[in-house]
């Protein structure tokens, strides 16, 4: 009889069912499933790192390098090794060293390459290159687990890589987007603390600015305090070394100083609004080490208060071309810190204002 | 009596199964929401008078370069800001 029939088909695809189910084979097929969407994703991240590879090296050869090829390959498997963190002695000063070994590194290979060219233009083949090889690095590990994953068999490996894969997807977007801005120079919303500093260097009436470290200390006198504004030396992409000048500062004013106002962008939490401005105490500033902890040996060593003033907006925003919104944040932060200035010292006051960031296409 | 039963059960679950794919697929529909595209711009302001115009960004523009004219008093004017705008896409 049918019905008998179609019984038995649906007694024994519960069995079935079980069957994979107690024997993990199942899983089995959700792991095909999750590989393949990993896959997938990966191959958008290989498209995007072609793409972005021949974008730079066709703006090396309008520049007139002549073996761009040879130059982004080279870049873009240079790796960092961390300092020992066990042995805490020393740990900045090893780290530093580090560091700049890899700055020198970058800066040095291209002036090599091409000696006639402008420091501007080549601070942004180099910020160019840093992205290739972050998208290159991100490829490279999202591959290694998928290959390490299928390999053994390991469903808990690449279900938790599947898992992660969006957040993933999203940092690889956000550096395959902001190439654009740093081929071409234009301020990203990280720019917003040397943004602001400039504008108070416009304001105030200027007497004198240095450069020091690739970076612009500039003495000025702005409602009758004495501020001094460090930002990094534009309008290349270029953070500077903001803490190791703010040490020197104070070291040559002797530690007479009254304030020290960090502006920084800061990375805001899901829901908080891109924009917001918000003050707080210690050094904002967002680098591996070294700079942050000059500044807060600086403060310390001579008890200077150390203000904090953060500019909110998220990774992606930090990394493209300022949004408009960004920008009025910034009007307003400058407003917002000439009241902490006015607010915290009196007249002839000494101040401090570093605007932290990267000063691509802001100067001076 | 039986058969009956399980062909309304069957239904059921197939109702179910189809409502839960359609509602997985207007979701993911709904998340790919087209992204807003920006333009970038350059704002002049006039170094005397303070006169602003909001032109369209030019490669090699940046903050503090001195460029063109003031339409107003002839002064020299200087880049004072570049941002992204949003562009309203007419649908
Ligand atoms: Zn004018």
């Amino acid at each position: 009889m049918p019905g008998d029939l179609s019984d038995y088909i649906v007694q024994l695809i519960w069995i079935i069912l079980f069957i994979m189910i107690f024997t993990g084979a199942s899983q089995r097929i959700q792991m095909k499933i999750w590989a393949y969407d990993i896959r997938n994703k990966l191959a958008t991240i290989n498209n995007y790192l072609d793409n972005d590879k021949k974008r730079v090296e066709e703006a090396m050869k309008k520049l007139g390098f002549r073996s761009p090829s040879l130059i982004i390959s080279r870049y873009i498997n240079y790796f960092l090794i961390e300092p020992v963190s066990i042995e805490p002695t020393d740990i900045i000063r090893r780290l530093d060293s580090i560091l700049t070994t890899r700055e020198s590194f970058f800066k040095d290979t291209l002036k090599r390459e091409h000696p006639a060219l402008g420091r501007y233009e080549r601070s942004l083949i180099e910020s160019s290159l840093e992205i290739l090889s972050a998208l290159n690095y991100i490829y490279k590990v999202v591959r290694h687990y998928l290959l390490l994953g299928e390999k053994h068999n390991n469903w808990i490996l690449l279900m938790q890589l599947e898992l992660v894969m969006p957040e993933i997807m999203r940092i690889v977007e956000t550096y395959h987007k902001s190439l654009d801005s740093f081929i071409n120079g234009k301020p990203i919303g990280d720019s917003a603390g040397p943004l602001l500093a400039s504008r108070l260097i416009q304001l105030g009436n200027t007497v004198s600015t240095r450069i020091m470290e690739d970076t612009l200390i500039a003495e000025t006198w702005l409602d009758n305090r004495r501020v001094f504004i460090i930002k990094a030396e534009g309008p290349g992409s270029n953070v500077g070394r903001p803490g190791k000048v703010l040490k020197k500062l104070v070291e040559e004013l002797h530690g007479n100083v009254d304030l020290i106002i960090t502006v920084d962008a800061a990375l805001k939490l899901e829901g908080e609004e891109t924009g917001e401005i918000a003050e707080g105490a210690g050094a904002a500033i967002g680098d591996p080490g070294p700079e942050k902890i000059a500044i807060e040996r600086a403060a310390a060593q001579h008890e200077i208060p150390l203000t904090a003033v953060v500019i909110k907006m998220g990774l992606s925003e930090a990394l493209y071309t300022m949004k408009k919104d960004i920008y009025d944040a910034v009007e307003r932060a400058v407003d917002y810190v000439r009241r902490i200035i006015r607010e915290k010292t009196g007249e002839n006051a000494v101040v401090i204002v570093a605007g932290i960031g990267n000063t691509i296409g802001v100067t001076p | 009596m039986a058969l009956a039963d399980n062909n309304a059960i069957t239904l059921l679950l197939v109702l179910v199964a189809i409502a839960l794919v359609a509602q997985l697929l207007l979701e993911s529909r709904a998340k790919k929401k087209r992204e807003p595209k920006y333009a970038t711009k350059t704002l002049l302001k006039c170094t005397k008078c303070g006169y602003t115009i909001e032109t369209d960004y030019e490669p090699g523009d940046f903050v503090g370069l001195i460029k063109r004219r003031c339409p107003k008093c002839g002064e020299p004017m200087i880049v004072y800001g570049i941002y992204d705008i949003e562009i309203k896409e007419k649908s």
